[in-house]
């Protein structure tokens, strides 16, 4: 019987403002297309993708929000089962990048302690709507220690080494770290983990 | 009309979508709902308590996969065959005479123009519920969906009536809303495949503004909550401005829709617990399941529900899904979403599917084999006697639950 195609199982969440371009980043990561005609995302959503890092496979388990504030109540019970979290906001939208505080405090009261994170300025091919710097993005993500990259989901710009950053970042926190037995962790391989959180068995740690 | 207009037009289909929605986003989850196992109707027990397992559907076995995880057939094309296209046609044009003598003209405006409709009082009038559920041909719909709501609201006590609420979108339309940048924000990616809301600041788009902004404004607890436009737009399809946000007020007061937008979605999780009851008493497996993979119903429930299927199927079959809604309420949209788990029983009950697989396959875009069994099931299910009985217990049920604050955990 075939088992699991991949070796470890990461589970990520992206975040951020309403149409800062959150299911665009993940839909030119997982199926490499862009489209202007975008829909809003209502609730929550999920996509998948198999990378390959240091010759292990790694199954993404990406999951897609709907950023208006009223969705918080049904999408911050995703944010206990991830291990990455990317904030999103939007380098032509002042408002959008000032609310990353407003988002760093939700994941700092509802994610597992350690979640790996990183801040994403997406929409970086405008150049002449540009409304927020490289050097201002960079200083935000100084101060919250996160790390950090400008994207472009329309141009294909920096969203491969958004994800792949920070996979490697949680492949080193969580897998790494262990002992190395045998045979392969299977970290949460094929067992479903729902990511809410009532149910907290993935290895991000708990509090 | 220049030839760049011509060739656009010639490329929509009958209700005016530039690409037919099944080459949308969801692309890569793409699933047909077979129609075998939709003629086998579960009974719902009307005592409560013990959930007596009904027999599975039979189980498809060519259903798709790689036959390690189940996975649904993908449909063979974006939509009907052209010989299905033209039966179709000619069961409409029967159709469209059966209801031009089912429904009687109950208004004209000073031009002339109907207004108002009704069921004709000849005998034919009393057939509509039938009528509704073998599909509203679509140049009766405008009349039929109105005809619905407002005979609601004419039931109903201390409704605004249309003229009341005709005075209020133009009065708010010029009033400020905070919801405004939400709005704008959303409205140029609501159903942009169709071409009238394809330009923007097209006059769809402006339609489509001008509603939701007035609408945030007619309740107080609800505002704006996304998932409004694609409502609206739906609407816009159908009706002038004016009477899109009477249609939407209707929807609001008397199709249970106050607790779907309002914030902390109350009506919402009122309704995943009616859902997660219904599958558990008509497909434990399918439940057991579910407990089993820990598949939350806010998951992939949310989109369903608030939006009342649109991008979840086809557009015609969205429709009529809506013909149903507007003749039997929310309670529709509920089973539904049942009728398709019960036509996919066999791939989410089995012992081979995983999170993943579940999953994706409730987040799907359904292409149903055949919309009649759909829509066939789920008069079936909500007439048999009993349904609707239930249904209600359970919300009662929650309701308690919430007022003891005991709700908590009580869902998947």
């Amino acid at each position: 019987m075939a088992g699991p195609h991949y070796d470890f199982l990461i589970k990520l969440l992206l975040i951020g403002d309403s149409g800062v371009g959150k299911s665009c980043l993940l839909l030119r990561f997982c199926d490499d297309s862009w489209t202007p005609s975008f829909i809003t995302t209502i609730g929550i959503d999920f996509k998948i993708r198999t990378i390959e890092l240091d010759g292990k496979r790694i199954k993404l388990q990406i999951w897609d929000t709907a950023g208006q504030e009223r969705f918080r109540t049904i999408t911050t019970a995703y944010y206990r089962g991830a291990m990455g979290i990317l904030i999103v906001y939007d380098v032509t939208d002042e408002k959008s990048f000032n609310n990353v505080r407003t988002w760093h405090a939700q994941i700092e009261q509802h994610a597992s302690a350690g979640v790996n994170k990183i801040l994403i300025g997406n929409k970086c091919d405008w150049d002449e709507k540009r409304a927020v710097t490289l050097e201002q993005g960079r200083a935000l993500a100084d101060e919250f220690g996160l790390r950090f990259l400008e994207t472009s989901a329309k141009a294909n710009e920096g969203v491969e080494e958004a994800f792949f950053t920070l996979a490697r970042d949680i492949k080193t926190r969580l897998i790494d770290s262990q002992p190395q037995p045998e045979a392969p962790v299977q970290l949460n391989a094929d067992r479903g983990v729902n990511v809410s959180a009532k149910q907290n068995t993935s290895s991000g740690g708990c509090c | 009309m220049g030839d760049k207009e011509r060739t656009f037009l010639s490329k929509l289909d009958r209700f005016g979508f530039v690409n037919t929605s099944t080459q949308d986003r969801n692309e890569d989850r793409l699933a047909l709902v077979p129609a075998a196992p939709l003629k086998k109707v579960p009974k719902l027990r009307v005592r409560p308590s013990v959930p007596q397992p009904s027999a599975p559907p039979p189980i498809d076995p060519t259903a798709g996969g790689d036959g390690n995880t189940p996975s649904p057939k993908l449909p063979q094309s974006a939509g009907p065959s052209e010989a299905e296209q033209s039966k179709h046609r000619a069961k409409e044009r029967e159709r469209v005479e059966k209801w031009m003598k089912m429904m009687s003209i109950k208004e004209r405006d000073s031009g002339g123009n109907i207004t108002g409709w009704g069921w004709s009082a000849r005998g034919d009038g009393a057939k509509h519920p039938t009528r509704v559920y073998k599909g509203i041909p679509d140049r009766w719909r405008m009349a039929a969906w109105w005809t619905l709501a407002e005979g609601r609201a004419s039931k109903a006590s201390r409704m605004r009536s249309h003229s009341d609420l005709q005075a209020d979108y133009i009065a708010r339309r010029e009033l400020p809303s905070t919801f405004d940048v939400q709005i704008d924000l959303d409205v140029p990616r609501t159903i942009s495949g169709h071409a009238l809301f394809k330009t923007r600041f097209g006059r769809g788009q402006r339609s489509l503004f001008h509603v939701l902004h007035a609408f945030s404004q007619s309740c107080g607890t609800c505002g704006y909550c996304q998932g409004m436009g694609s409502i609206a737009a739906t609407l816009l399809c159908y009706y002038e401005p004016e009477r899109t946000y009477t249609l939407l007020v209707r929807l609001h007061d008397l199709y249970d829709m106050h607790g779907i937008f309002a914030p902390g979605f109350p009506g919402l999780l009122e309704t995943f617990y009616v859902q997660e009851r219904l599958i558990e008493a008509t497909m434990p497996d399918v439940y057991a399941n579910f407990q089993k993979h820990m598949i939350s119903s806010t998951a992939w429930g949310p989109k369903i529900y608030i939006t009342l299927f649109v991008n979840t199927v086809p557009f015609n079959t969205q429709l009529r899904i809506w013909d149903a809604l507007f003749l039997d309420g929310y309670d529709v949209m509920v089973c539904a979403v049942l009728a398709i788990l019960w036509a996919y029983r066999d791939l989410l009950a089995s012992p081979k599917a995983t999170f993943e697989s579940i999953l994706s396959l409730l987040s799907s875009f359904y292409v149903p084999e055949d919309e009649d069994a759909l829509l066939n099931w789920i008069r079936r299910f909500l007439w048999a006697p009993g349904t609707r009985d239930r249904i209600q217990f359970w919300r009662r049920e929650w309701r308690g639950l919430v007022a003891q604050d005991q709700h908590h955990d009580r869902l998947l």
